[in-house]
């Protein structure tokens, strides 16, 4: 238990990483699902240190079993969070009137992407750009494997369409 | 481009940043503020350590205070006894969207034992183990046809065998794909509970103790609390709408206003009720009257006597009159509605001289707002009149947002007859001339907006405008030479007028032989 009289900067980090290179490690993979999963107007950044924060703020952070799931689920359960307060943003200012601007600045072909819940972009991506299985999919955004293969179809039949149209091109 | 191609570019969307710096700069936020996670991020730590610790066999838990989340090892599983009692279905959740609730289905935790009812009459009997409900072995099926909530019934038992979750104090059980409902226990009180639901109009406002006037407000200032948790209202100035959640004693509110400026006391009445708002304020009635407080701000509002919750929120649809109209292009008008609401809808009756618009809105009126809705029509409006079915009147026609460079007074233009365009000439002299009367002076040209396509240039000239005061004679404007650059030779493209095609220039009899100030040579 003398775990507990530890110095902060000792607590907030993990058992048996003395340098930072771990994060380091992690750090590009976390930006890049951040990006996928971030809604359109949040900074990808912002997530990965919010999720961060979550994971240096744990009573235990020894005891996770791995960093990089950790933080993978949390920072698709923020991009999800962000959505709905959009959502709610959106409707509170639709009562007020016009909208003056979108707040995606995206050109067309992303935005149908961004159109889908941020857990199938992130599904997605990693299945079909990191080539993970499924199961390694489902325990980087924390569900199961069943539900990550029938999250990515879902994705990719809202997606069907635009896809069908430009197979036709 | 392929799926992966777009998921590619997505991922690269933005360049990556120092890891160093992401990493201190989380350090100083995870030591900087240990108890201050604001809800929401509670909320997403809870679910990730739910995964987490259900990984590891054992039960996550956000407190009901808000403050903790507490993970039990593996070795450590909960009876879940924080569960004890009689849930009843408040909300479901659809794709992570959570939706009110429609039927009756309850559960009942005593310890490891759960009884339920999905609404429908059919038992749930079974238990709870390290934290999920054991799918129960038997399942009786009465009919739930036309019972409200059937769906919810059978979403009930698609979700037995999933972990439960206590967030805020509500029961949540949610399947990976994000679909779910979330229960809540009665209120504990079963005296009723004053609510601060409905519409409240303001008192007072005091800001550190000194009384804030707002009597010289144009708006009578009110809050709307709705049992939805929509809020809206106006400050003395501007109208506000968002989202509330009425908290045991204190509102979370988010919410945006119109930015209308505000001066002199009603302006320090808004501001203080706006930072009111924005800082969680307490909550309390107190004989009849609300009072709220944070950041040294007191408000005391009273029940404003209105006809919103007398309105039945049915589907009844009632004539709606119509504010005003734009122009967004030759056949689309945006209307606006005097009138809040969510469910309406517009026809359209078309006729050589008229076009006949009939509004109509259902449901209960959610206070100030603007309803905005676009209307097609088969051909050009034109010179048509734009008549409201419901007054009988022709509606105000708001002018269209002007395009950058054409704010000014009208003015229209001809070639210069001593320098015609030629079909290789990249820039063509306009002679300008006001259109107003301005006793005898054109004044600066403003730079012209152009626009071209593969048939025609059509360049819309104005001209600084003039103080309002004082009458000015009319004896003909002089016309002004100007220069316009084209980003590429005329051809044979014709040049047009803009100020022809529409506005008050287009019935004059400077338009009166057309648009068309220039064509190619045969």
């Amino acid at each position: 238990m003398g775990e507990m009289h530890a110095k902060p900067a000792e607590r907030l980090r993990p058992r048996g990483q003395d340098d930072d290179g771990w994060f380091d490690a992690l750090y590009p993979h976390l930006h890049r699902v951040a990006c996928v999963a971030a809604p359109a107007d949040v900074d990808p950044d912002d997530l990965v240190q919010d999720a961060l924060v979550n994971y240096l703020q744990l009573d235990n952070p020894d005891t996770v079993r791995s960093p990089r799931a950790f933080l993978t689920t949390a920072i698709v359960n923020l991009a999800s969070n962000e959505r709905r307060s959009w959502s709610r943003r959106h409707s509170a200012m639709a009562r007020l009137g016009p909208a003056s601007q979108s707040p995606n600045q995206f050109p067309s072909d992303l935005a149908d992407l961004f159109a889908l819940p941020p857990r199938e972009r992130a599904v997605l991506y990693l299945h079909h750009v990191d080539g993970l299985p499924y199961d390694e999919v489902a325990e980087l955004v924390g569900c199961t494997a069943a539900a990550a293969r029938k999250a990515a179809e879902r994705g990719r039949s809202r997606l069907a369409t635009t896809l069908a149209e430009e197979g036709n091109q | 481009m392929t799926l992966e191609d777009r998921l590619e570019r997505l991922a690269d969307r933005t360049p990556p940043g120092n890891p160093a710096d992401v990493l201190d700069a989380a350090r100083i936020r995870a030591e900087s503020r240990p108890a201050s996670r604001s809800p929401r991020l509670l909320a997403a730590a809870a679910a990730v350590l739910a995964v987490l610790a259900l990984a590891g066999g054992g039960l996550t838990l956000a407190g009901d205070d808000s403050d903790s989340v507490t993970v039990a090892g593996p070795d450590e599983s909960q009876t879940g006894d924080e569960l004890n009692g009689l849930w009843h279905v408040v909300s479901t959740v659809d794709d992570g969207e959570r939706q009110p609730a429609e039927g009756t289905a309850n559960l009942r935790f005593d310890g490891d034992r759960v009884q339920g009812d999905d609404g429908c009459g059919n038992k749930i009997e079974t238990a709870l183990d390290k934290g999920t409900i054991v799918v129960p072995s038997v399942r009786t099926d009465q009919g739930c046809e036309s019972v409200p909530g059937a769906r919810e019934a059978d979403r009930l038992w698609a979700l037995l065998g999933q972990p439960v979750e206590l967030r805020d104090g509500e029961l949540w059980l949610v399947a990976d794909d994000g679909d779910g409902l979330v229960f809540a226990l009665p209120d504990p009180t079963p005296t009723e509970r004053a609510s601060p639901v409905g519409d409240w109009e303001l008192v007072s406002v005091s800001a550190d103790g000194e009384v804030l006037d707002f009597s010289g407000a144009n708006r009578d200032p009110w809050i709307g609390i709705g049992g939805d948790g929509t809020l809206t209202g106006t400050f003395p100035c501007n109208g506000f709408g968002g989202t509330v959640q009425v908290l045991d004693s204190t509102l979370d509110a988010e919410f945006f206003q119109e930015l209308v400026g505000c001066e002199g006391s009603a302006g320090a009445a808004e501001s203080a009720l706006s930072r009111l708002l924005n800082s969680d304020p307490t909550w309390e009635i107190r004989d009849g009257a609300l009072f709220l407080s944070a950041a040294g701000i007191d408000a005391e509002l009273t029940k404003r006597p209105g006809p919103t919750d007398v309105v039945d929120a049915g589907s009844q649809w009632r004539p709606v009159a119509i504010d005003a109209f734009e122009v967004l292009d030759d056949t689309s008008l945006n209307l606006t509605l005097g009138y809040c609401t969510d469910d309406y809808r517009v026809r359209v009756d078309e006729s050589d001289d008229t076009v006949t618009l009939t509004a109509e809105a259902a449901g209960p009126s959610g206070g100030y707002c603007l309803t905005l809705t676009t209307v097609e029509l088969r051909r050009p409006l034109g010179n048509r009149a734009v008549v409201d079915a419901f007054t009988g009147e022709t509606v105000d026609r708001r002018p269209t947002d002007a395009p950058a460079g054409a704010e000014g007074d009208t003015a229209v233009w001809n070639v210069d007859a001593a320098d015609p365009p030629t079909p290789s000439a990249t820039s063509v002299t306009a002679l300008v001339t006001r259109l107003g009367c301005s006793g005898g002076e054109t004044g600066e040209v403003l730079a012209p907006v152009v626009s071209a396509d593969a048939e025609r240039v059509v360049v819309t000239f104005s001209v600084e405008s003039l103080p309002p005061e004082g009458e000015y004679e009319c004896p003909g404007n002089p016309a002004v030479p100007y220069v316009v650059e084209l980003d590429e030779p005329l051809g044979d493209r014709e040049l047009v007028d803009g100020a022809c095609l529409e506005g008050e220039a287009a019935s004059t009899s400077h338009c009166s032989e057309g648009a068309v100030r220039w064509s190619p040579p045969a």
